[in-house]
């Protein structure tokens, strides 16, 4: 008799949505969680706020505890990489030849704790680009076959949107269904940038005219509810519930204040975090969870494949030098960890070896930046990170050649590209001599005008980036480390250069004075044809364990469980086959609720 | 140093009035943060230099003497630098090795963000038009509103 | 009386309504923005114990919001005129709640016992209603016993006309749940008696649970909170001062069965009581600051005045405005004005 009918492994989206789902059913769940649960009560999720100030460097990981005996990467680890010295200081272990410039969080409630909540749907294209362009692989379902996982998923999360305003490049919704809550409204910026770019095309790889324009980004981000009912991934669903910051705090967070802090910490809990989730699962009486307990091996039956029990290594605090170890059986396991977690396990317990693919095709979207001085005020550091982009350039016959990209607006001056406003009054006092209203003015001119745009182009899946472990590279608990080799393709190099074109005629329509400068020195530092650029992680870590159609050349079908192991799931972003232009957890999130689907049938005996 | 005398001394160097930053809440904790960098004699000379600012004319007869008696100073110029950054951003700024040279260590001068009040009532947030990031937000839909007008004389 | 006679008394009962819950919000408000905020008062170990206090006041606030929004719906429902923009219609504190005069007084002052055994007054249950079964409303001696009164008059001119002579009101002059959308509680259109009648339970329920038997519920569910009930603003009070949360189903004169709350009263900006810019002409800046306050809640009433006379949409223009009167009040109460350390506070005072 098993413990649990579904053990998961980690306790953050995709393990609260399948507790959810499963517990809905009456099934019982327990969840392991590496990480603590320090954001898990409003005084401990406040901690993480008084952390964030108090830390003078703020990167997505700052509000959040260093955790020894589950540690998390976080992108000031990056340092330089040699043949056959990897880069070593951080959680990871970095091959090269490139840095892997993502971080992810291993405590409760995952890596949403930090994300944008952005909600793009993939185009009906993405789903075929091996067919379409001859680059990576086609997915095992089309646009069409995910399209109700997506609406449930936009339900799940709490997706405020605009249909009109995301249907291009054969994006389609149903006339019976929209977004949960209305849109969030675009920045002043946003709405300067359209109207400057209003008939403006320009010319693509290959020649073809494109004409810009900007949409409004659908993103997990609470504003008003709509009040209509609506078809919902096949059934009826409304008014929408809008659900707040987690505790006795539900009144908070009911609605975006504007904290302009969706990365690395939303102090109200507007925008969606898996706690939420964890929370309404833990409603059920169904679920357990259990945090501080690092998976160690996935046991298996050799002579059926079958997943016999877990052992994880309970510690009693961060950092404690001991660990109790403990088994637990279920009638189901299902891996739910970030994409480099999942492949490390997986690996280190010996599943999944016979595509040769688990691991491998580790892809993220190779973020770069362009910035620049609008010639008016703009109406910098207000509002969530960003509110829309172009979607001009993410589909066309072009990306036979070149990758497609997303340009996404910042509506944070030039924070993430110069470390603004903290380096202009650095600069302003210590080397331009200023002081008294002449500081002020000068800050307020001068911040008040920066514009910074992202690329986001697609990188495509190689089995030459991937994660590996080597029993070398140990973490305190004796673990594996996650030792990465990556590289970024002259694909989505071209498709970065064309995405840096476009920007800048953008910025010279506009009058935007370019200040871009890439240093050659940083890690992130790479050329094409002898143009330079630096690249960042988006965090997107996704596609080391695959779904697709066959077991040669994929970790499991399309519904995440796995071809060798029949009462294994992989879940999470390494499911996915490609990454395509759109921040990835929102396919994700309708992949893992397919997936839970899949499970239920599974677990009373029917399939 | 008492509070009125870091209140003109910081005025000057902000280009906030005594109001505005006493509303910060954060002055005492200011004052006691640099008094304790910049030892007795030197804390009285820059309160003292406040005074003498404080009484010239707003303009360019201030400016100069500012950068005469403060800025070119070698310690009372570094002294203010982060000052002045104190106020802005909420954090300290240690002083360069050859002031710590002559005017000797301090247990309290090294780079850290005071509280995370200081963090949230940093200046700069106030001269850009802004809020501070994960604090004081402005409300639903603020963001779609034009940009704020231009910092006004008084505070 | 004739409907007229009956209507005209009916919109002075009901902008009586929306004055003596105009009064509320600042009151609640000022006290609010005198705690001091998490990590505001410990430089090392930012203690986290304020913000359930300042929270639970704030919650408050943005009900009676609400609560003056319904106010201004059952008004206009019924053809009368929203007026927010004379001084007359403005509290000017001190002053008294209600427009008999009896019953709680409200003081401007900063966050102590004394001041949340006020807030829990005004928000108390009346006893009984004998005091008021004459009727008018201005001799009602406590908020809930206001209502009743306007419910009666609106049962009574109901019966006697029909909805269609009362409700004459324009329908798109109703605030809807699309326009005010916050938490605790929901926006409704006054059209027809029924939805009047839920208009004004809302109001009184979510104020003192007066009609639910004494229980802490206040029958609105928690937003996305998966069915929990939210409590009425007197246990809301109460369980400050008794340092543990009501669960909904407690009951009036019972302890609270919910977890800590705890409070550090002497976490507090010592605000001068009932502070007014006319007292502080000898410290120019902060007179200043005081006048740019009354300037910022001058607009915020002119904003509701029209928002209320025909443009509904405007509503969605006042959460920034509440946070920019919220920020400049959390200023004004850090900045010392006499040798004993009070502070400066907001005044509220109206000046067009």
């Amino acid at each position: 008799m098993s413990d649990y009918d579904a053990v998961i492994v980690g306790g953050g989206i995709s393990g609260a949505l399948i507790a959810k789902r499963l517990s809905a059913e009456g099934k019982r769940v327990l969840i392991l969680e590496a990480g603590a649960d320090d954001g898990d009560t409003p005084e401990t999720y406040r901690a993480y706020h008084t952390a964030y100030q108090l830390n003078p460097i703020k990167v997505p990981n700052s509000p959040y505890p260093q955790n020894p005996s589950a540690p998390s990467p976080t992108v000031l680890d990056i340092g330089p990489i040699s043949p056959g010295a990897p880069d070593q200081a951080g959680y990871f272990v970095q091959k090269g030849p490139l840095p892997f410039r993502s971080d992810y969080l291993r405590a409760l409630g995952g890596t949403t704790l930090h994300w944008l909540g952005t909600c793009l749907r993939m185009q009906p294209r993405d789903f075929r680009t091996a067919s379409e362009f001859g680059k990576g692989v086609d997915w095992p379902l089309s646009y069409d076959d995910l399209a109700p996982w997506y609406e449930q998923a936009e339900w799940e999360l709490g997706v405020s949107g605009d249909k009109a305003d995301n249907e291009f490049f054969g994006i389609h919704f149903s006339s019976a269904y929209d977004f949960p809550m209305e849109p969030i409204p675009k920045s002043h910026l946003d709405r300067w940038i359209e109207t400057g770019v209003q008939g403006m095309s320009v010319r693509l790889a290959g020649g073809e005219k494109r004409a810009l324009s900007v949409a409004g980004t659908p993103v997990a981000r609470n504003s008003v509810p709509r009040r209509e009912t609506y078809t919902v991934g096949g059934e009826p669903a409304g008014p929408y519930d809008s659900a707040g910051a987690t505790g006795p705090y539900a009144f908070q967070g009911q609605r975006c204040e504007g904290n302009s802090s969706c990365i690395p910490l939303c102090p109200i809990q507007a925008k969606y975090n898996a706690l939420k989730t964890l929370e309404q699962a833990r409603r059920t009486g169904l679920v357990d969870v259990i945090t501080q307990a690092v998976v160690s091996k996935v046991e298996t039956d050799p002579a059926t494949g079958r997943i016999t029990g877990i052992l994880y290594k309970k510690y009693a605090f961060p950092g404690a030098p001991v660990w109790e170890m403990t088994r637990v059986e279920g009638q189901i396991y299902v891996l739910a960890a970030n994409a480099i977690e999942n492949a490390k396990l997986a690996l280190a317990s010996g599943l999944c070896s016979g595509s040769g693919q688990l691991g491998r095709n580790l892809m993220d979207h190779p973020y770069v930046n362009v910035w620049g001085l609008a010639p008016v005020p703009i109406g910098s550091f207000r509002g969530p990170g960003s509110t829309a982009s172009i979607p001009s350039l993410r589909d066309g016959d072009f990306r036979s050649a070149v990758a497609p990209v997303r340009l996404e607006f910042d509506n944070w001056g030039w924070n993430f590209a110069a470390n603004a406003p903290y380096s202009d009054v650095t600069r302003m006092v210590e080397d331009e001599g200023l002081f008294g209203p002449a500081l002020r003015h000068r800050l307020r001119e001068r911040v008040q005008r920066q514009v910074r745009i992202g690329i986001m182009p697609e990188q495509t899946p190689s089995r030459h980036n991937r994660v590996t472990i080597d029993p070398a590279w140990r973490d305190s608990l004796g673990e594996p480390r996650p030792v990465i080799e990556y590289d970024v393709d002259d694909y989505s190099r071209a498709g970065i250069l064309q995405g840096i074109d476009v920007t800048l005629e953008m910025f010279r329509r506009l009058g935007i004075e370019n200040h871009t400068e890439w240093n050659p020195e940083d890690p992130g530092y790479v050329s094409l044809g002898g143009r330079g650029f630096v690249y960042f992680g988006a965090g997107h870590n996704a596609g080391t364990h695959r779904i697709g159609t066959c077991p040669k050349d994929s970790v499991t079908g399309v519904d995440g469980r796995s071809w060798e192991h029949d009462n294994l799931w992989l879940v999470g972003c390494g499911a996915m086959p490609t990454i395509a232009t759109s921040n990835p957890t929102l396919t994700m999130t309708a992949l893992v609720l397919k997936a839970a689907a899949s499970m239920i049938p599974a677990l009373e005996g029917k399939t | 140093m008492d509070d009125d005398g870091f209140a003109t001394v910081s005025a000057i160097l902000t280009g906030y009035d005594g109001a505005a930053l006493r509303a910060t809440g954060c002055l005492p904790e200011y004052r006691r943060q640099v008094a304790a960098v910049a030892g007795p004699a030197l804390a009285a000379r820059m309160v003292a230099e406040g005074h003498a600012l404080a009484a010239l004319p707003d303009g360019s007869a201030r400016d100069a003497h500012a950068r005469e008696a403060v800025f070119a100073d070698p310690d009372l110029g570094p002294l203010a630098r982060s000052l002045i950054q104190l106020w802005y951003l909420g954090q300290w700024v240690p002083m360069p090795p050859d002031w710590v040279a002559r005017n000797g260590a301090q247990r309290e001068d090294v780079a850290h963000i005071l509280s995370p009040r200081s963090y949230r009532e940093g200046l700069v947030w106030d001269a850009i038009g802004a809020h501070p990031l994960g604090a004081k937000p402005q409300g639903f839909g603020a963001w779609a509103q034009e940009p704020p007008a231009g910092p006004e004389g008084g505070s | 009386m004739s409907v007229e006679d009956e209507r005209e008394d009916l919109v002075e009962m009901l902008r009586a309504a929306m004055k003596i819950e105009l009064t509320t919000i600042p009151l609640y408000a000022t006290t609010a923005y005198t705690i001091a905020e998490v990590g505001d008062y410990a430089r090392i170990d930012p203690t986290e114990v304020n913000a359930e206090p300042l929270e639970t006041i704030r919650q408050v606030m943005l009900e009676e919001m609400l609560h003056l929004s319904l106010a201004a719906n059952l008004l206009n429902a019924i053809g009368g005129c929203v007026v927010l923009d004379r001084e007359e219609a403005i509290p000017a504190y001190p002053c008294a709640i209600l427009p008999s005069g009896k019953g709680p007084v409200a003081h401007l002052r900063r966050f102590s016992k004394d001041q949340v055994r006020l807030f829990r007054e005004i928000e108390r249950a009346p006893p009984n209603f004998d005091k008021v079964r004459d009727g008018n409303w201005r001799h009602a001696e406590t908020i809930g016993g206001f209502y009743h009164c306007v419910d009666k008059a609106l049962d009574a001119i109901v019966e006697a006309h029909g909805e269609k002579v009362v409700f004459t009101g324009d329908p798109a002059w109703q605030v809807g749940p699309e326009h005010y959308w916050g938490a605790g509680g929901e926006m409704i259109r006054v059209v027809d008696h029924d939805s009047a009648r839920r208009a004004l339970a809302m109001i009184v329920e979510e104020g003192e649970g007066a009609d639910l038997g004494g229980v802490a519920g206040d029958n609105d569910l928690i937003p996305g909170s998966g069915g929990e009930e939210d409590i009425a603003h007197f246990f809301k009070f109460n369980q400050i001062l008794l340092a543990r949360r009501y669960a909904p189903g407690d009951r009036f004169g019972q302890p609270p069965s919910g977890g800590d709350l705890v409070t550090d009263w002497a976490a507090v900006h010592p605000m001068r009581d009932d502070p007014t810019a006319d007292a502080f002409k000898d410290l120019p800046e902060v007179h200043a600051r005081m006048l740019a306050f009354d300037r910022l809640y001058s607009d915020f009433l002119l904003t509701l005045h029209s928002a209320f006379n025909g443009a509904p949409d405007r509503l969605r223009e006042m959460a920034p405005t509440m946070i920019s009167m919220r920020r400049a009040a959390e200023a004004l109460v850090r900045i010392p004005v006499n040798a004993a350390g009070e502070t400066a506070g907001p005044g509220w005072t109206f000046r067009h």
